[in-house]
């Protein structure tokens, strides 16, 4: 009876321990959980995937990947609030900090956040393709359970589901 | 004694699934929920040169699942929370909670009713409040500010050269628009964006809901030789801070705020999806 419980109360928090699937550059600096995680500086140095990432040469069939040059990034940071209708939670309230052209995929954010506050923040490449300027979609969480306005490809703006953290 | 408490939680399911179809899901709705694939490089390289028509119409504007109006809606959706709390509250103390919530749910309903009864303003005074809000905004601005607001964002996102076309322009006397004339510019591309809806969103079931705002913009991308449309989508701006209906008749400069702040987002989204976003390529499933 215990051995079949086992596994009933310690796979759902398993699942709650693990790192979310993401669509767009995945964040490597803080990870990306349910929970956002708590940081440890009002000035937090973000990290995420270099692009091309190796299973988009991979995967890439019509062979646009290889052409890409001059790859940068695009970083914003949202002030969060309480979204009203619950099932979202948290709304990208304020745009407090924006960053274009980054050469890296990192970056430390150069002014003091608020303290104890969420954010939610996001990346994309931006790139040549044939000599013409192109980007990747921002990177958002793919949240089990939650409802289509927070797919990737939802018609609502702006998104709830970009990745998130606490500052201290 | 085994059957009636069975019985009791099974209404209280019953009646918290009801409770929560009509109060908790009444969320943003959309016509069609994603966005089709941006357009593919092949219609890209056409779009050198690019004229952006607004909408020819005042986008309708509504107030959806607004504050009750008089004391008959707001004593019907008192009783519908009174009841949903008392429950809700009840279920906290487990089975047994549930079991006594079947009996105290009328209390709660009568209690709540009361409450709405006194609380929803009259009919009339709502109806005057929505319709002030509808004539504090501008439609003829909000459709402008979109158009330019894309425009300015194309050409500081994209190599590409845009124009903002006159409001009277290419109409042809049917009302549609017609943009062959264009070809004689140069112009091989129109970008039409127009805002097709404008609501203020409550929640069904309370007496009087915070309200966010929503913007439905639809957006069709053609060519001027032939008219043919190489792309179309629709997308909803779905505020987050939401407010009353009073509240917001009461600052008319929140509320102006925040459609500025659903233009520059959806202008944003637009010049996104049509000029620059190329999706990640999809690992084949075999």
């Amino acid at each position: 009876m215990i051995r079949r419980l086992v596994p009933l109360v310690f796979l759902p928090l398993a699942a709650c321990a693990a790192p979310l699937d993401v669509a767009g550059l995945r964040p490597l600096a803080p990870e990306p959980y349910r929970h956002p995680p708590k940081l440890h500086s009002l000035q937090p140095e973000l990290r995420w995937e270099s692009f091309p990432r190796p299973t988009d040469l991979k995967t890439d069939r019509s062979g646009w990947v290889s052409r890409v040059r001059h790859v940068t990034y695009d970083l914003r940071i949202w002030r969060g609030s309480r979204d009203p209708y619950g099932y979202q939670e948290v709304y990208p309230a304020e745009l407090v900090y924006s960053r274009t052209a980054l050469a890296m995929p990192e970056h430390l954010v150069e002014i003091e956040l608020a303290p104890d506050t969420q954010y939610l923040w996001s990346v994309r490449a931006r790139f040549e393709l044939d000599g013409q300027s192109r980007v990747t979609p921002w990177g958002v969480l793919l949240v089990p359970g939650h409802s289509v306005v927070d797919d990737p490809r939802s018609v609502s703006v702006p998104p709830r589901s970009y990745y998130r953290f606490v500052t201290p | 004694m085994l059957t009636n408490a069975r019985s009791a939680i099974r209404r209280a399911v019953v009646l918290l699934a009801s409770v929560a179809v009509l109060a908790g899901c009444a969320g943003p709705t959309t016509t069609s929920l994603l966005l089709p694939p941006p357009p593919g490089e092949d219609i890209r390289s056409g779009l050198t040169k690019v004229a952006i028509a607004s909408g020819r119409f005042p986008p309708k504007f509504e107030i959806v699942d607004g504050p009750a109006k008089g004391a008959g809606q707001g004593a019907a959706r008192g009783a519908l929370l009174g009841a949903a709390y008392t429950i809700g509250g009840a279920s906290l103390a487990g089975p047994i909670g549930l079991v006594a919530s079947t009996f105290l749910v009328p209390v709660g309903a009568v209690g709540g009713s009361i409450v709405g009864g006194v609380t929803a303003e009259p009919a009339a005074k709502v109806e005057e409040r929505v319709a002030a809000v509808a004539r504090s905004l501008s439609p003829r601005t909000i459709q402008n500010d979109l158009v330019n607001r894309a425009a300015e964002t194309g050409r500081e996102q994209t190599s590409g050269a845009f124009t903002v076309m006159a409001a009277t322009s290419a109409v042809t006397l049917n009302g549609r628009a017609e943009y062959r004339s264009l070809v004689e510019d140069g112009i091989r591309t129109v970008l039409e964006i127009s805002v097709i809806e404008l609501a203020l969103r409550g929640r069904t079931a309370e007496i009087d809901p915070s309200l966010n705002l929503a913007m439905t913009v639809k957006t069709r991308l053609l060519r001027t030789a032939d008219d043919a449309e190489l792309y179309k989508s629709s997308l909803t701006y779905s505020g987050g801070r939401g407010r009353t209906l009073a509240e917001w008749l009461d600052d008319g400069a929140l509320l102006r705020a925040e459609i500025d702040r659903a233009t520059e987002i959806v202008a944003e989204k637009i010049v996104d999806e049509v000029f620059l976003v190329v999706p990640f390529p999809r690992p084949v499933k075999h």
